[in-house]
């Protein structure tokens, strides 16, 4: 009798701590993570100065992606602002062990020089250090729509002919968290709390150490 | 007995009288009320006005147009998430209901500034005009931030 009994209380031990390790690290963080880190997309597009970027040179830094155009003069704007300020609350070391990359979906308006003056305005100019730059992605809309297509996320033009501006720029509004061994982690949705993506970047970054 | 009526009576008229007059003693701008006006720190491109617009009429109003000098062209946008997806359009007009209030505020209604002339710094001011079908035009002017 008290055979039949065993088994079934063992397996249920084993999965409840099964689960119990299953759920630890997803615990720690605040995002929405994905089933099965996996080695985050390249993006083969170029930065603000013209220069050739791999995913791979950032390797031992937490890397936050986010896709957005210049022109737009709102959401964009508030995601960048709160990644500076998630630099800021860095200390000076793990500030250095942080990267976000701002790739525009609007290559046709968001030239080098344009997205070089508008990300020098998100800089992280900590007092008495040295400043740490947004890095700026553009590239042609074969390369545009890969690295969209890799992150899940998308982007559409939706010309707008009784506005000045001419065309806006639908798009997927989440910031994407890839960790120091270059593993796409997690996604934050447009509007989350500066304190938990600042949680998780520095967790991401301890946790490499 | 009837003067105690009486000084009764007039003190309820008076209470009365003093009840109905606070609410629209309350509304010092009988019509409507901005505050809070502020503008996004743009170095270069577009930026955004916000405020709260407050109508203390019984007759409902409508922003139908903005104007500043700091930009080619001011129009009245709003943002919307659609699954996940960001999207701005241009609207006809922002109502602004009788005793009600409209707030312009990040992720939704804003007032564009579409090329922006100079670079807008936090803590400069920007002036704008704002034009309503009924109040007419209204002056403002917004921090920098």
């Amino acid at each position: 009798m008290s055979r039949k009994i065993r088994p079934p209380v063992i397996w249920l031990l084993v999965a409840a701590g099964l689960l119990l390790i299953a759920c630890l690290p997803a615990r720690k963080l605040h995002g929405v993570p994905y089933d099965r880190p996996r080695p985050a997309p390249d993006l083969p597009l170029a930065d603000q100065f013209g220069r050739a970027f791999s995913l791979a040179d950032q390797r031992g830094k937490v890397v936050a992606v986010y896709f957005g155009y210049t022109s737009c003069p709102d959401v964009c704007p508030i995601t960048l602002a709160q990644l500076t300020q998630v630099w800021r609350g860095l200390s000076s070391t793990e500030a250095d062990r942080f990267q976000p990359v701002f790739v525009t979906v609007d290559p046709e308006r968001d030239t080098e020089p344009v997205l070089a003056r508008y990300l020098s305005a998100f800089d992280n100019a900590l007092a008495g250090d040295r400043p740490r730059n947004f890095i700026g992605l553009r590239g042609p809309a074969e390369a545009l729509a890969r690295a969209l297509d890799g992150y899940g996320a998308r982007a559409e033009k939706r010309p707008q002919p009784g506005s000045a501006i001419g065309y806006t720029m639908d798009h997927t509004a989440s910031i994407f968290l890839i960790d120091p061994a270059g593993n796409l982690i997690e996604w934050f949705p447009y509007g989350a709390a500066v304190d938990d993506i600042l949680a998780d970047v520095r967790y991401l970054i301890g946790r490499e150490r | 007995m009837s003067l105690k009526v009486f000084t009764t009576v007039v003190a309820l008229i008076l209470v009365v009288a003093g009840c109905t007059a606070v609410p629209s003693a309350g509304n010092a701008p009988a019509g409507l009320a901005i505050s809070e006006p502020w503008v996004r720190a743009a170095a270069t491109g577009n930026s955004a006005a916000y405020m709260l617009i407050r109508n203390g009429g019984t007759a409902a109003d409508r922003l139908v147009k903005a104007e500043s000098d700091v930009a080619a062209a001011v129009e009245l946008h709003e943002m919307k998430m659609e699954g996940g997806m960001m999207k701005m359009a241009p609207v006809e007009g922002i109502a602004i209901p009788a005793t009600g209030q409209v707030e312009l505020k990040p992720g939704g209604l804003h007032i564009m500034l579409i090329g922006l002339k100079r670079e807008l710094k936090a803590g400069e001011s920007v002036k704008l005009t704002l034009h309503f079908e009924k109040a007419g035009a209204r002056e403002v002017t917004a921090q920098v931030r």
